[in-house]
């Protein structure tokens, strides 16, 4: 596991593992000892597998939302009012 | 005598694109903390994270299908405040920029601060930043709006179609539930309309998903805005809207600034 991870972080680093071709690509996966399967969904470009794989599940990445989604008809005057206290 | 030590919080983004992004700063800071949470959108970067230091803890735990964002935001800044109460040295990990389009890590914040705590947020490389390269836009070009998607449907808002639109969080647009992960056809056909009071049904936009590892190729889908319901599109995306307006210019205030010229 590590060994992958340490291999993506490597690749997320390298402009010339970025750029490289396909062939350059699966030299330095081969030379990283990278388990074949996982190397030749990478090689694939196929992050679903990747995934299913090493980290199951769904992952969520929705951060934001309004304050009270149902509520409605803020005045201008006092939606302003309340954005300066929270920066206050 | 022995002083309990001040707990703190920092929280830093790592970037979007795995081994890509990470600042200097924003590592030293989750090396040197005493325990890490961190919220982020790929299973692989968590893993990638849970690397950098012994006692990372996953906030993903505090979401779940149908039940309210909020909650999980509001379970997410307990959960690291209290680490900070106890005195530890607590550092948040976010995705992208930690202050982008993210709730949990403003409310700690500012929250920890209340408390008498030291706390601070570190920038990230966000999905915008991201956006700019892979469209090879310049937001300084005819300027450049931002809005999250369902809020711009709930409010009126002044839009300038001389200007990009960037809409973020497109794939749950119009959850007024507050806890689906998802939108469907009818609520992208409604936001479809919203759009069409300044743009043509036929103006090409673009549907964006930037690199999450290192391997992968940004999703960049153009399509007419009509288009948009009838393609499938997740948590990740961001639709980006071009102007279809040229600049329109302000003769009274030319010729102010021309007559201000000649003077100096
Ligand atoms: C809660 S926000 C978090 C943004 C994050 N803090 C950042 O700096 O990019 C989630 C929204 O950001 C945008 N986003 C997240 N991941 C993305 C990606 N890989 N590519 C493009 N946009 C993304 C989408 O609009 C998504 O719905």
């Amino acid at each position: 596991m590590s060994n992958i991870i340490d291999f993506l972080a490597r690749m997320g680093a390298s402009a010339t593992l970025r750029t490289s071709g396909k062939a350059d690509l699966a030299n330095a996966l081969t030379a990283s000892d990278v388990e074949p399967t996982l190397a030749a969904a990478i090689l694939a470009g196929d992050d679903a597998a990747l995934r299913d794989r090493l980290a199951p599940g769904k992952f969520f990445g929705i951060q934001l939302d309004q304050d009270e989604p149902e509520e409605q008809d803020d005045g201008d005057e006092e939606s302003s009012v309340r954005f300066a206290q929270r920066r206050a | 005598m022995t002083e309990a030590a001040p707990g703190s919080l920092a929280c830093v983004g790592v970037g979007m694109t795995l081994g890509s992004h990470l600042t200097p700063l924003a590592r030293s800071h989750i090396e040197s903390a005493d325990v890490v949470f961190v919220a982020v959108s790929d299973g692989l970067v968590e893993q990638w994270v849970r690397q950098m230091h012994a006692d990372v803890r996953s906030l993903q735990g505090f979401y779940a299908d149908d039940k309210p964002r909020q909650a999980t935001y509001r379970e997410m800044v307990d959960t690291m405040l209290a680490e900070v109460r106890a005195g530890r040295k607590v550092c948040g990990v976010f995705y992208g920029h930690p202050g982008v389009f993210a709730q949990a890590p403003h409310e700690a914040i500012a929250r920890a601060r209340e408390e008498g705590y030291a706390a601070r947020m570190e920038p990230g490389v966000s999905s915008e930043d991201c956006l700019y390269a892979d469209l090879g836009i310049d937001p300084g070009r005819v300027g450049c709006q931002h809005f999250e998607a369902t809020q711009f449907m709930l409010n009126r808002r002044i839009v300038d179609p001389s200007a990009w639109l960037i809409l973020w969080q497109v794939g749950i647009a119009g959850d007024l539930s507050g806890g689906r992960f998802e939108t469907d056809p009818a609520r992208l056909a409604l936001l479809v309309e919203v759009l069409a009071r300044h743009y043509p049904e036929t103006h090409e936009v673009a549907v964006y998903r930037a690199a999450t590892l290192p391997f992968q190729e940004p999703r960049i889908e153009r399509l007419p805005l009509a288009e948009l319901p009838r393609i499938a599109l997740g948590m990740s995306d961001t639709l980006a809207v071009p102007p279809c307006r040229a600049l329109e210019p302000d003769p009274i205030v030319r010729e102010r600034l021309a007559a201000l010229n000649t003077q100096t």
